[in-house]
């Protein structure tokens, strides 16, 4: 929304009017929440981070020229910050108590426990789902990042290659690669259960 | 196409980003390998379950929680630039004394040396050689020593401060309306001490009350008591204290009027800067505020009794914790607008009248004995100033008279001989 209107809330909120700061990132809350959400696959870090890149924005928001659209510059910042906050914790890795453990059959096995009273296909739908963000774990930050952004967020090639601020065909090529590494992972950690279930589901939906 | 190529191709396809020519020859590669085929299935379907993962909702009080924040920094930041504001204007303040500093030493240049002026030369000379000193390293370093930098000028201005007081009656009024200017923005407390010996308690008191309600101050309290008594005499002396609040911008006037009341024995001033607290204060405040609004509306939507006690709990401390910090801005604006004089008064005059009409003999004795030997010396210095005075003109004299006998002695000869001839004759 590269509008008149956009024009008028960044330059009032440049002035410290936290109101019209609120309408600029309104829509952009619950996207910017959900990136991190990915990016750490954890609620309570996702919230921390997520405010904090609010909170950096409206910090900077002086910084922002208007050379691209405001949320183009504001997802910038949002991956910027979620990468650096994952190259940071490389290493020193925390775990929360309720936070999935990667591979781990046993834990895994006794977090789905609680679910099984649904029915099978929710579960197998989490359990996948699971899978999905473990191996996305494993991939690197701009392969995640990419892929978020392309896969779970739904931007455009173009509008990526603004946000990561690189080329097209860098952007292809990290998606393409993201996703390929992603299968492997997937097919590498649970090979035999993933694929059975793969084809219980083709067969059942035939 | 080569299966490796395909798996490379795999991606752009479905997101419908390969050329048609491509298009074609991935689609042909599908259709001719088994393998690819089964892969590119795969391929689908995780994407498919990847395109599905759900979108996670926003924590509860997610968006408050961020305004709050959000508010937080925006006062944080206000508190940054006021403190640099400050800083600005201590500066300037500093740069003012400087000017000033030049302009009364040139002006100390024109003027007459009476005993008062003398003074303030030697005030303000350390002054100039500080300058001077400024100068050079100014010069020499280039200000690459800003500690030296800024003690230098403060003493520069410390020594202005002193200089225009004591005269350049104007210089002393710009200065006056440089720090009026700092004493509206910054919160500074100023209360002044006084204790004073008057000739009559009661009337010191009234001419005080009289004073303090032509400023728009007030009387806070004040208290008297006979501390020397003779009946037989009808003599009652008083000492007590007069508490006065005074509008702010005439403490100068007040305090300059107060000392002339009586003599003044004892003084002293304090000046206390609550500003930074009291900025500190008003964004607690503004935070609360903020908070109570947020609860009142997640208030609206609780639907929980238990939700709703605690909410209300929250609530009510934020409202006493409100009340607590705004009591205390609304004390510092008292104390800030109306600074505070403590007025000691002690009736002594009389005292002084009767002790003198029962003196010590010894002191009396010393005193009279002293006061003669001083009469002495003072007669002697006056005989030595007289003298002085006359060593010019009795020379003269003295020369006019040797030069007078000198022509007229031939003459005085010829006439003493005359009159001798004559009597003989």
């Amino acid at each position: 929304m590269e509008s008149m209107d956009e024009i008028r809330l960044v330059s009032s909120a440049k002035k410290g009017n936290i109101a019209a700061f609120e309408q600029l990132i309104k829509a952009h809350e619950t996207k910017i929440y959900n990136i991190a959400y990915r990016m750490f696959h954890n609620e309570e870090d996702a919230k921390d981070i997520s405010q904090e890149i609010f909170i950096k924005v409206f910090e900077n928001i002086e910084k922002f020229k208007g050379n691209s659209s405001f949320s183009t510059w504001l997802y910038r910042i949002a991956t910027n910050t979620c990468i650096d906050e994952l190259r940071r914790r490389k290493g020193k890795e925390t775990y929360s108590i309720d936070e999935e453990i990667e591979t781990n059959e046993g834990s895994m096995k006794r977090e789905y426990s609680d679910i099984k009273p649904g029915p099978e296909e929710v579960a197998i739908n989490k359990e996948v789902r699971h899978q999905i963000q473990n191996a996305m774990n494993h991939l690197s930050e701009e392969h995640k990042t990419a892929l978020i952004l392309r896969d779970l967020q739904g931007f455009e090639y173009g509008e990526i290659s603004k946000i990561l601020d690189c080329s097209l065909g860098t952007v292809k090529s990290r998606i393409s690669r993201a996703r390929r590494q992603l299968i492997e992972l997937l097919i590498k950690q649970e090979p035999f259960e993933y694929k059975h279930r793969l084809k219980d589901r083709k067969e059942g939906s035939k | 196409m080569s299966c490796e190529q395909f798996r490379e191709a795999m991606s752009p396809y479905i997101d419908g980003l390969l050329e048609d020519n491509e298009k074609l020859l991935f689609e042909e590669h599908l259709k001719s390998c088994p393998n690819c085929n089964e892969e590119f299935e795969q391929f689908k379907e995780i994407m498919k379950e990847i395109h599905s993962l759900p979108e996670i909702e926003l924590p509860d009080h997610y968006h408050e929680e961020l305004l709050l924040k959000l508010y937080q920094k925006k006062e944080e930041r206000k508190h940054q630039r006021k403190v640099f504001y400050q800083n600005w204007k201590v500066l300037s303040t500093l740069a003012a004394g400087l000017i000033l500093l030049i302009f009364v030493i040139e002006n100390l240049g024109n003027m007459g040396m009476d005993a008062k002026q003398e003074l303030a030369t030697e005030q303000a000379a350390p002054g100039a050689g500080t300058a001077g000193v400024y100068d050079m390293a100014v010069e020499e370093e280039s200000a690459s020593n800003p500690m030296i930098f800024s003690t230098e000028r403060a003493t520069a201005n410390e020594v202005t401060r002193d200089g225009v007081e004591s005269l350049a009656q104007e210089n002393t009024q710009t200065f006056m309306k440089v720090e009026k200017s700092s004493i509206t923005e910054r919160k500074i407390i100023y209360e002044s001490f006084m204790s004073i010996e008057v000739d009559v308690f009661d009337d010191t008191i009234s001419k005080i009350k009289a004073i303090t309600d032509q400023s728009g101050g007030y009387v806070e309290n004040s208290s008297s008591y006979i501390y020397y008594s003779e009946p037989e005499r009808d003599i009652y002396l008083k000492q007590g204290s007069i508490k006065i609040r005074i509008p702010v911008e005439q403490y100068g006037a007040i305090q300059e009027q107060i000392s002339k009341l009586g003599h003044l024995i004892h003084q002293q001033e304090t000046s206390t800067n609550v500003t930074e607290q009291y900025i500190e204060t008003e964004s607690r405040i503004r935070m609360l505020e903020v908070e109570q609004e947020r609860l009142l509306e997640i208030m609206k939507k609780a639907e929980k009794v238990e939700d709703l006690i605690k909410l209300e709990q929250r609530l009510n401390e934020i409202r006493t914790d409100i009340e607590i910090y705004k009591s205390k801005i609304k004390n510092w604006d008292q104390l800030v607008s109306f600074s505070t004089f403590t007025i000691e008064i002690k009736e002594v005059k009389e005292v002084e009248y009767i002790k003198s009409t029962d003196p010590n003999f010894k002191t009396k004795i010393q005193s009279s004995f002293i006061k003669s030997l001083n009469d002495v010396r003072e007669g002697f210095e006056r005989i030595v100033v007289v003298l002085a005075y006359g060593v010019i003109p009795c020379t003269l004299f003295i020369i006019a008279l040797g030069i007078g006998f000198l022509i007229g002695k031939p003459v005085l000869k010829k006439i003493l001989i005359k009159i001798r001839n004559w009597r003989e004759k």
